[in-house]
């Protein structure tokens, strides 16, 4: 792993727009859902970086800006130094397309269920024009699938989706990012929909793959100890925002902000004579509502540590290194808390 | 795992998903029958020129030569099973043999008998010599009746340099001969004779007033001579014009109606699959292109498919035929104008469906255009509900080319049961009580429309509740 940031997202913002009352169109008014709101990381090259947080936090609707499968409303995202929300032309935006891929949550939906795994494979050669050669589409796909440990990869070419297990359909999910040797893969909850017992399996096998291509890992996910196996730094998000960022170990062992406290706190452990235990979780209430969110620090409903700054100040608290360690915490109270 | 077990290597999802589809069709029985139904419609497609003894009657239906030997108006043959008196049918005698005697260098005596079993009640309507010749010659027909007597109907002589047809009815050129054969037996002031009526009549005092038929073998003797010695003739043949005719009886234009059912069930097939082939394909492209692209697009689509949607067609299909000359082609191209309408709002919510599905995102997320997304992905979902809504859109397709073509307004170089329907109103047919010139053409577009209705619906219960995606 090097120092060079092959990806840097600044100050990202995605607002969706709520339907409004004729009466508010004529006032005006207008609604959002502030799914991302000002969200800024670099992921270095090599790395595997997590976002991490609840659902609807954001997370997802992160990677989708980064894939562009979304417009962002604000903010930019710099890919090899090249601002991906500028790119206008579409020769640009496939090239874009070609180094940043994109592994779904499930994979039982993410594959055309009329392609074979040959036609999966083969749809990204076809649509960037690599080759046009049957053969040598065919070598690319059975490395691919090689990568993967799909083997012999003779075997799974002509099947179709359904007669494969969902760690089978991963792995081909995961090769279908691969025939384009991409830089920068973005895996949204990629096991979260996978059996436990073959998650690990998958998750090492991407880590495999990983090392052995130098390649860099965009992983989202709401599963603490799955990200603090796979990944070298972690993000949590609350409310489209980041209020913690630092390595992954600093994250689970040192965590700073109440949220990511409370986050670590919910893990079930199981472990004998425990597991009738429920725990005391640091945290209070029900997540906000993203197109009402609270004053302030947006954490503060639900933070046991609130005092008048957190819901009086005008803005959230801005990420702000802990102790020059490259542990970023949103917090106005950190130093107090702990 | 079942998942492991190696594949075999010819098993298509798509022949999978046909045998599933069959063995889900046969349970329904309405589709059977449909099936069935199509089947034969093929086979007589097919087989047409097997089942009409007419065989051009496709291309000239309208040439009034082409059916000049038939009777006008007469019934269909099998009417003698359920009525006392026995009508004659119509009867083509062509397998006659001359036998040649050179008389001269020039001249050439060609003799043939034709012997006709008259078993019937009512005699034919007209008796037709006919043949087609070159150069020139003197024909002589002379009838042997059953009883003896011996009547010489025809005298005359033809001459041509090149090809051309010789018709001679006996009806009105054996008159004379006729009519003095009869008034030794009856003194009768009636001046005008019905030849045949005469001619197959038995020979006393009531032959014209009351003629009883004389049933027995009649033997006409046909005597050719050639004048020339480059004189040929060919295809000779005797029609007796019967007062029952063929399958279907005649209409009348003297056409036969079989003949033209038969011939217009390759019209109603075709104008029915090709029309409906054609206005699903552009239906599902545009209600998937509107649901795929969606906001101000999918909103000015929507627009355009209302305003198609709401213009009645027979109207408008009847404006148009009357401005444009009327042909097969411009009727469907018509037809398809308004008939891509229907398969889109459905087709419209279910690509909604499919848009949201994972595989069209990883497929955009891969940069895959529009068009791939749409061909590839979309569209090949919905080809199973593209092919039931083909099957109930195709009995619509044919009543309106019948609508239209009862107006008039259809192709005037095919015949349609459409425009035998239209021949028949205009004929009077149902005031004059000529039910086989009606009946027949009505059912058959009601059966051919049953047919693809029966298909349309048991594919809609197999395939629609569904949206088949894995």
């Amino acid at each position: 792993m090097n120092d060079e940031i092959i990806l840097s997202v600044k100050n990202l913002k995605k607002w969706f727009p709520l339907r409004r009352s004729i009466a508010e169109v004529f006032k005006g008014k207008r609604k959002w859902v502030k799914a991302v709101d000002g969200i800024s990381f670099d992921i270095k090259k090599g790395e595997i970086f997590a976002l991490i947080g609840e659902s609807g936090c954001g997370k997802t609707t992160t990677g989708r800006l980064i894939m562009k499968l979304e417009e962002l409303t604000a903010g930019q995202i710099i890919f090899k130094g090249v601002d991906i929300s500028s790119l206008s032309s579409a020769k640009d935006i496939k090239k874009y397309k070609e180094d940043v891929q994109m592994v779904f949550q499930d994979p039982y939906a993410s594959m055309n269920p009329r392609f074979r795994v040959r036609d999966v494979l083969y749809e990204p050669l076809i649509i960037h024009e690599k080759t046009k050669n049957h053969a040598e589409m065919e070598q690319l796909a059975v490395k691919a699938l090689e990568e993967v440990k799909l083997t012999p990869p003779d075997e799974f070419l002509d099947r179709f989706p359904h007669m494969l297990s969902g760690g089978q359909r991963q792995r081909v999910a995961t090769a279908r990012t691969l025939v384009l040797s991409p830089d920068l893969i973005i895996a949204d909850e990629p096991v979260s929909m996978i059996d436990l017992s073959t998650r690990a399996e998958i998750l090492h096998m991407m880590k495999e793959v990983q090392e052995r291509l130098n390649l860099t890992y965009l992983y989202i996910t709401h599963d603490l100890s799955t990200a603090r196996y796979f990944c070298d730094r972690i993000a949590v998000m609350y409310l489209g925002r980041i209020v913690e960022l630092g390595t992954s170990d600093e994250i689970i062992e040192n965590p700073l902000h109440p949220y990511t406290k409370a986050l670590i706190a919910a893990v079930p452990e199981p472990i004998a004579g425990k597991e009738n235990i429920i725990k005391d979780i640091p945290i209070k209430g029900e997540i906000p509502s993203a197109s009402n969110i609270p004053q302030g620090c947006r954490f503060h409903t639900r933070c046991l540590y609130a005092k008048p700054i957190c819901y009086e100040s005008d803005n959230d608290p801005e990420l702000e290194e802990n102790s020059n360690d490259g542990h970023y915490v949103a917090c106005y109270l950190h130093k107090e808390i702990n | 795992m079942s998942a492991e077990k190696k594949p075999k290597k010819s098993s298509s999802r798509l022949k999978m998903q046909l045998v599933d589809f069959w063995n889900e069709f046969k349970q329904i029985k309405f589709g059977i029958i449909g099936i069935i139904f199509l089947v034969i419609a093929i086979l007589v497609t097919i087989f047409e020129s097997f089942l009409i003894p007419f065989p051009e009657a496709s291309t000239r239906w309208r040439d009034i030569t082409y059916w000049e030997d038939n009777p006008r108006n007469a019934p269909p043959a099998w009417i003698n099973w359920f009525s006392k008196k026995d009508y004659t049918p119509t009867t083509y005698i062509d397998d006659i043999n001359f036998e040649e005697n050179i008389m001269s260098p020039t001249m050439t005596l060609m003799t043939s008998v034709i012997e006709y079993d008259y078993r019937y009640d009512v005699p034919p309507i007209d008796l037709i010599y006919r043949g087609r010749y070159k150069g020139s010659f003197t024909l002589n027909i002379v009838l042997e009746r059953p009883d003896g007597n011996v009547l010489n109907l025809v005298n005359k002589n033809f001459s041509s340099p090149s090809w051309k047809d010789f018709r001679v009815a006996i009806g009105t050129e054996a008159k004379n001969p006729v009519q003095s054969f009869a008034k030794k037996y009856q003194n009768s002031s009636v001046q005008s004779v019905k030849v045949n009526n005469v001619l197959f009549a038995q020979a006393n005092e009531t032959i014209l007033s009351n003629p009883q038929p004389l049933k027995g073998t009649y033997k006409f003797k046909v005597n050719i001579i050639k004048t020339s010695a480059d004189t040929i003739i060919e295809e000779p043949k005797l029609v007796l014009s019967g007062a029952v005719s063929g399958i279907l009886g005649t209409d009348n234009a003297k056409r036969d109606i079989w003949s033209g059912l038969i011939a217009g069930t390759k019209w109603a097939l075709f104008i029915g699959l090709l029309t409906s082939a054609i206005s699903v394909t552009v239906g599902v492209i545009y209600g998937v292109v509107s649901a795929y692209y969606g906001g101000i697009v999918d909103s000015v689509m929507q627009r355009i498919w209302e305003i198609f949607a709401n213009i009645p067609l027979l109207p408008v299909l009847i404006v148009l035929a009357a401005i444009f000359k009327p042909s097969i082609w411009s009727l469907i191209i018509m037809m398809c104008l308004f008939f891509w309408v229907g398969p889109v709002k459905t087709v419209r919510s279910m690509a909604l469906q499919i848009k949201e599905e994972t595989y069209v995102e990883a497929a955009k997320a891969l940069g895959a255009s529009h068009a791939r997304i749409i061909f590839k992905h979309m569209v090949p979902i919905l080809i199973p509900y593209s092919f039931a809504s083909m099957a109930l859109n195709v009995p619509s397709a044919i009543l309106y080319e019948a609508s239209v073509s009862l107006l008039g307004l259809g192709d005037a170089t095919i015949v349609t049961w459409g425009q035998i329907l239209h021949d028949a109103m205009n004929g009077g047919a149902v005031t004059n009580g000529l039910w086989w010139w009606v009946v027949p053409p009505g059912i058959a577009i009601a059966l051919i429309g049953m047919t693809f209705a029966f298909i349309g619906f048991a594919m809609d219960t197999i395939l629609n509740p569904k949206l088949r995606t894995r």
